[in-house]
């Protein structure tokens, strides 16, 4: 794909000039019918959703109705040992009265006025839950994300300085390595390390036990989190990054570069790592689901307050209002995420078709 | 629309990293060999330990003593034992062979739906590989685990949810690879020589199709093996898979993190180390095959 990526300015090689794109990184002009063509990209997108929501409710809906497990309990949930006599018998009337389709469809009918079903597990209607948790595991990913692709960058460049010297070699093997290491006990090497061994950092949750919410509190529990999720994303980064420049590094524009004189330091980073951040960034839209279900485990691990905690614990009390909202949305942040990167895409490279993505 | 979704989905794969670096003489090419020997003999190793182990050394795996609990590796418990002093050598065997048990069927399930489901839409076309491709885009929108939760909440862990899990979850690669192969193949001269001679479907389906598709079924089974692997582990590590008295690796996990805190450190380093070798082992024999290891 980034075989024929040349900096079109760059071409001076030979007499024939075959690729003469607009330049990678800097925009020359506008493209004419883009703005309209990124508005449909977005408008199907978000159009593409509501099926999808649609699918995955009503999946889990199914589901729930297919459990082995005693649907009366399931709705009374922590209150089943206190429920007896006439009011049980009320509860499992009701439970058996209602089919899983128009459970369903009181799902997706209180959907716009808010109203998500009352969560068993919490206690608290699924809005509230949704509302207090959503922000946190947001902040996880997007500060994941953010620090994997900080750290992967110059992994990347220290790697193509000599594709195929020791470092290039022992860094791609070391990551090749860490990108098997499943992403929960990555979490909990760090937890054996720098909170158990070293006892530099807390082992979890949001603040310590008693304390208030805030900056400082916060930002030392979120260390090991992010931390833990940014190592599930710098292999593949460096990886796809770094194979995408020893492409660029062979391209002519590079070679132009070189015999200009350019230095061998502003060579890779200006005419080198813009073009291979293209076909790096189109493949992070394409992981993005694997993020979200990284920070769900690492949520767990961490006792941290997000969607994938409760989602956990919905799934192990059958909570299913609780459990189909936070699949859903989880799912939707998922979506988008991977939409934001094909727009980030679009701007960056103008040779992309917004139709075609 | 459906050569678009095609190329839709080929064109965010990266470029097979084997023709990368072959086109640009460089990357980690050289050492494969070597590696793959390697990875090859520590996979065997691997399998002797999870098959043998438990049959050489039957212990009962219940038995609970907590006189000789939580000690650390010694010649007598290689691994060590955990809080319940059960030891971790014979345990983690158990552990490995289930989860190899669990992934192996999953892998199978996954690549037989999606060859299914694949070969319907290559063959069907018009609405109904429409149809089916978004399915398997819808599939593919969600994240796994969350399905995989979803089903496990469902369905309450047991060996059988961890393979349907595994199943329903990846069978959209093998799906979208079996429809490419069979689409590429429809467009062939030879092939459309065949079917002009008169070639009943059946024989076009044996000598075209067949040989064809078995490598390529078979490269998608190994490299969703062990991708079944860790998410068996992962879901029972999560409390939805397999119950906590069968040692799988998962399971292994599980009881490692509790013990962690009383620095029992040996009681994670066990599953998490098979768990590791594991899947670089499988990785690494796959690894000049295919390249990419994402699923």
């Amino acid at each position: 794909m980034s075989a024929d990526v040349a900096v079109g300015t760059d071409v001076a090689v030979g007499t024939d000039v075959a690729v003469l794109d607009a330049p990678v990184g800097r925009r020359t002009g506008t493209v004419p019918g883009r703005g309209a063509a990124v508005l449909r990209l977005v408008r199907r997108r978000l159009l593409w959703t509501v099926p999808l929501v649609a699918l995955v409710s009503l999946a889990v809906f199914a589901l729930a109705a297919a459990s082995p497990t005693d649907a009366a309990a399931a709705f009374l949930g922590a209150r089943d040992e206190f429920t007896g006599g006439a009011a049980r018998e009320r509860v499992e009337q009701l439970v058996a009265g209602t089919r899983w389709f128009d459970a369903w469809w009181g799902w997706v009918s209180g959907m716009p006025t808010g109203d998500l079903g009352v969560s068993t597990t919490a206690r608290t209607p699924v809005v509230d839950v949704v509302a207090g948790r959503l922000p946190w595991t947001l902040l996880l990913m997007v500060l994941g994300l953010g620090v994997g692709a900080l750290a992967a960058v110059p992994l990347a460049l220290l790697a193509a300085r000599s594709p195929r010297g020791v470092v290039a070699r022992v860094l791609t093997s070391g990551l090749w390595a860490l990108s098997a290491v499943p992403a929960f006990v990555v979490a909990m090497g760090l937890v054996a390390v720098l909170a158990l061994g070293l006892g530099w950092l807390p082992t979890g949750g949001l603040t310590d036990p008693g304390a208030p919410v805030g900056p400082g509190q916060v930002g030392r529990h979120l260390v090991l989190p992010v931390l833990s999720v940014a190592l599930a994303q710098v292999p593949w980064i460096t990886l796809h990054l770094f194979r995408a420049m020893t492409v660029q590094l062979h391209s002519p524009a590079t070679a132009a570069a070189r015999l200009r004189g350019v230095p061998e330091r502003r060579v890779l980073t200006r005419h080198v790592l813009p073009p291979a951040a293209v076909p790096t960034l189109a493949i992070a839209g394409a992981r993005l689901p694997e993020v979200v279900a990284g920070s769900v485990l690492v949520e767990e691990i961490f006792s941290w307050p997000g969607l994938g905690q409760s989602l956990v614990a919905a799934a192990l009390a059958q909570d299913f209002a609780l459990l189909a909202t936070a699949t859903v949305l989880l799912t939707v942040v998922a979506v988008l995420g991977g939409l934001l990167a094909d727009l980030c895409l679009v701007r960056i490279d103008p040779r992309t078709d917004p139709d075609g993505l | 629309m459906a050569s678009d979704t095609l190329l839709a989905g080929s064109r965010r794969h990266p470029p097979a990293p084997r023709r990368a670096s072959r086109a640009g003489g460089h990357g980690t090419a050289p050492r494969r060999p070597l590696g793959r020997a390697f990875a090859v003999g520590g996979l065997v190793l691997l399998v002797a330990y999870a098959v043998l182990v438990p049959v050489l050394l039957p212990v009962d795996l219940d038995l609970v003593d907590y006189g000789t609990g939580a000690t650390g590796p010694s010649p007598a418990h290689p691994f060590g034992t955990d809080l319940a002093g059960r030891d971790l050598f014979v345990r983690s065997a158990h552990g490995l062979r289930v989860s190899l048990v669990a992934a192996l069927a999953g892998a199978l399930g996954a690549v037989v739906v999606g060859a299914v489901v694949g070969a319907a839409c290559a063959l069907l076309g018009g609405r109904a590989d429409r149809w089916g491709m978004r399915v398997v885009d819808g599939v593919n929108a969600v994240p796994h685990l969350l399905l995989g939760i979803v089903v496990a909440a469902a369905l309450r862990g047991s060996l059988v949810t961890i393979v349907l899990v595994v199943a329903a979850t990846h069978w959209t690669q093998t799906a979208r690879l079996v429809r490419a192969e069979l689409l590429a193949l429809g467009a062939q001269d030879f092939y459309r020589a065949a079917v002009a001679l008169g070639f009943t479907r059946r024989q076009l389906l044996r000598h075209h199709a067949a040989p064809r598709l078995a490598t390529q079924l078979a490269v998608a089974f190994g490299l969703l093996v062990p991708h079944a692997v860790w998410h068996e582990s992962t879901l029972t590590f999560l409390g939805l898979g397999l119950p906590p008295h069968q040692p799988s690796l998962g399971a292994l996990l599980d009881l490692g993190q509790q013990a962690l805190l009383s620095h029992a450190w040996w009681t994670l380093a066990a599953p998490a180390g098979l768990l590791v070798a594991v899947t670089v082992g499988l990785a690494g024999c796959l690894s000049g095959r295919e390249g990419e290891h994402h699923a």
